[in-house]
């Protein structure tokens, strides 16, 4: 299956809430979008310049490169409803998302 | 600050007012120590305060535009981590809520830097991990009760393992109900007067555990405060073990003291039943001996025409050894009563001892010429006769062996060997050869023939008998013609 989403996360070391956001994250992917996505963990503490390239203020941020629109969202990605809205991603149940 | 603005009664609002207010508002903007951020309905920035750069520890003109990001809370407080370029990471506590922002839906963002608190909270329960960590791990029981109330706050693991309850019980419990009924006004008053710091060990302190038993703990105490309350914190250390290592050091005393007196009983029995045995035995020679020399003598003189030269030769020699055996069994009989006869301890001026025992031998001696050499002012703690047998045998003894000399010359004197007297009997006699030494004190051992100087051998060895009922020693140095000495301790 090809790679559909493609995502960013920026993360600070690992605090408590950097753990938690990673955590919450992949078990979203995992149960929804197995296969077909690419994450990529981001140590602001390891790659500050690409932190200040993307403009990163505070972590954890969330950021969907693909699809567009890209969107970016901020917090510990607890709530999976609010992180399928906030990231732009239509709300699935039990199958992939398809366009 | 629902809303920033509030165009909808600006036709009635008076202008002036208006530019009051608004200044109101932009100083709580400017002059707030938390970060402030306006973005839009999907996170872009439209407007951020003076102390966001403090915040984020850089310039943020750039970031104006930019997507901050959509917070996924509402109306509520989440902690995010701060990237904060060139200085490390910080922690701040994000608070968002929906607003207006000139007449569209807009997040409005304060973020607040709690890197500082959060640092000293993790100092604090750093801290606070290692202190507990001591507590529960510490070997002695440790008990916190309240001084008025004589409650327990808290107990160790140390504490509940000596006392069998869990760490929830020992918070119901006090002071009344870890020590037996009848000592708590003495456990009480200890623990009054520990709580007035007059000390701060109470010693064997009985403890009644949870099943009703007792043991004895030594209890260290000192104050503390907490919460505005006043703690008496005791270190309990048992003793049981303590105690049983002492009972069993006492036992094995007791055991070794009772079979030392046992054994002592048995061997005084055994020595008595010896020397009454040698004491009967010399007493029934001299019998039978008395009548070997008596009926010699009744040969010799009754019978004295009928015996040639050679008879008679023969029965003088059977009367001489005859009196020899009689003077040995003297001798032995004297040695048998030095250890039968009970110690009388005296003060004995040693030298007047010294200088009698020489005026007697030499009355008795009167061809030989001696010196003697008699140190004045010597004094010893013994039995009067004993010391006095022990002397006469010491001093014959040089007598007899310098015998050869023509400038006999005996000494008796003393000198101080860490601080106690040791006694000697020296002579110029012919001495003797150190490899022999060993066998000097032995009865009936003789490193001279009976031919060169007559004796039965007792004589050391009574001496060595009554020094040793001293407790002393006695030991000798010589050459062979370059004299002896003889020192003996009491």
């Amino acid at each position: 299956m090809a790679v559909k989403y493609v995502l960013k996360l920026y993360v600070t070391g690992v605090t408590p809430r950097s753990h938690a956001a990673l955590k919450n994250l992949k078990k979203i992917l995992n149960e929804d979008y197995k296969g077909v996505y690419s994450l990529k963990v981001i140590d602001v503490m390891k790659h500050p310049k690409l932190a200040e390239d993307d403009k990163i203020l505070a972590t954890p941020t969330l950021i969907k490169i693909l699809p567009p629109p890209v969107a970016r969202i901020i917090g510990d990605l607890s709530d999976r409803e609010k992180v399928l809205l906030g990231l732009d991603f239509v709300a699935v149940r039990g199958g992939a998302w398809k366009k | 600050m629902r809303k920033l603005t509030d165009k909808s009664g600006q036709d009635k609002i008076d202008l002036q007012a208006l530019k009051e207010s608004e200044a109101r508002f932009r100083s709580i903007v400017l002059w707030s120590p938390d970060a402030i951020i306006v973005t839009d309905a999907k996170g872009k920035i439209e407007y951020m305060n003076p102390a966001a750069e403090g915040v984020f520890n850089r310039k943020l003109e750039s970031f104006i535009g930019k997507d901050f990001g959509l917070p996924l809370v509402n109306g509520e407080s989440t902690e995010i981590d701060i990237f904060r370029p060139g200085k490390g990471p910080g922690v701040g506590d994000m608070h968002v809520v929906e607003t207006e922002w000139l007449n569209k839906k807009a997040h409005l963002i304060i973020i607040r830097d709690i890197t500082e608190r959060k640092r000293q909270d993790e100092l604090l329960r750093a801290e606070e991990e290692y202190f507990k960590n001591i507590f529960d791990n510490a070997g002695d029981g440790i008990l916190l009760a309240d001084i008025g109330s004589k409650k327990f706050y808290m107990g160790n693991r140390a504490i509940c393992q000596m006392l069998g309850y869990s760490p929830e019980e020992i918070k119901d419990l006090g002071l009344m109900d870890i020590h037996p009924e009848k000592d708590l006004p003495y456990v009480i008053d200890q623990f009054e007067r520990q709580a007035k710091k007059e000390f701060s060990l109470s010693r064997d302190m009985p403890i009644k555990k949870k099943d009703g038993t007792v043991f004895y703990a030594d209890i260290n105490a000192t104050n503390v405060t907490f919460a505005g309350k006043n703690y008496l914190m005791g270190f309990f250390h048992d003793n049981t073990e303590r105690k049983r290592a002492e009972a069993e050091i006492r036992r094995l005393n007791e055991e070794l003291e009772r079979r030392v007196i046992e054994r002592t009983a048995e061997l005084s029995v055994v020595n008595m039943e010896l020397e009454s045995f040698s004491y009967s035995v010399s007493h029934d020679l001299r019998a039978p001996l008395r009548s070997i020399d008596g009926f010699s003598l009744a040969l010799l003189e009754d019978y004295e025409d009928k015996l040639d030269l050679k008879g008679k030769d023969f029965l003088h020699r059977v009367r001489a050894a005859a009196q020899n055996m009689a003077v040995l069994i003297d001798d032995l009989l004297k040695l048998s009563q030095v250890t039968r006869s009970e110690m009388r301890l005296d003060n004995v001026d040693m030298s007047s001892l010294a200088h009698s025992i020489a005026d007697s031998l030499q009355k008795s001696a009167p061809e030989r010429c001696v010196t003697f050499l008699i140190q004045d002012g010597l004094r010893a703690k013994g039995d009067r006769n004993l010391l006095e047998m022990a002397l006469v045998n010491l001093i014959e003894n040089a007598l007899k062996f310098s015998s050869g000399q023509t400038d006999a010359q005996i000494e008796f004197g003393s000198r101080e060997t860490d601080g106690k007297p040791t006694y000697f009997v020296r002579d110029n006699g012919v001495g003797f050869d150190m490899t022999y030494v060993d066998q000097l004190f032995g009865a009936f051992q003789r490193l001279h023939s009976t031919k060169e100087f007559p004796g039965s051998g007792i004589g050391l060895a009574t001496v060595q008998r009554i020094i040793h009922r001293h407790g002393g020693r006695v030991w000798a140095e010589g050459a062979v013609n370059k004299g002896a000495t003889f020192y003996f301790t009491l």
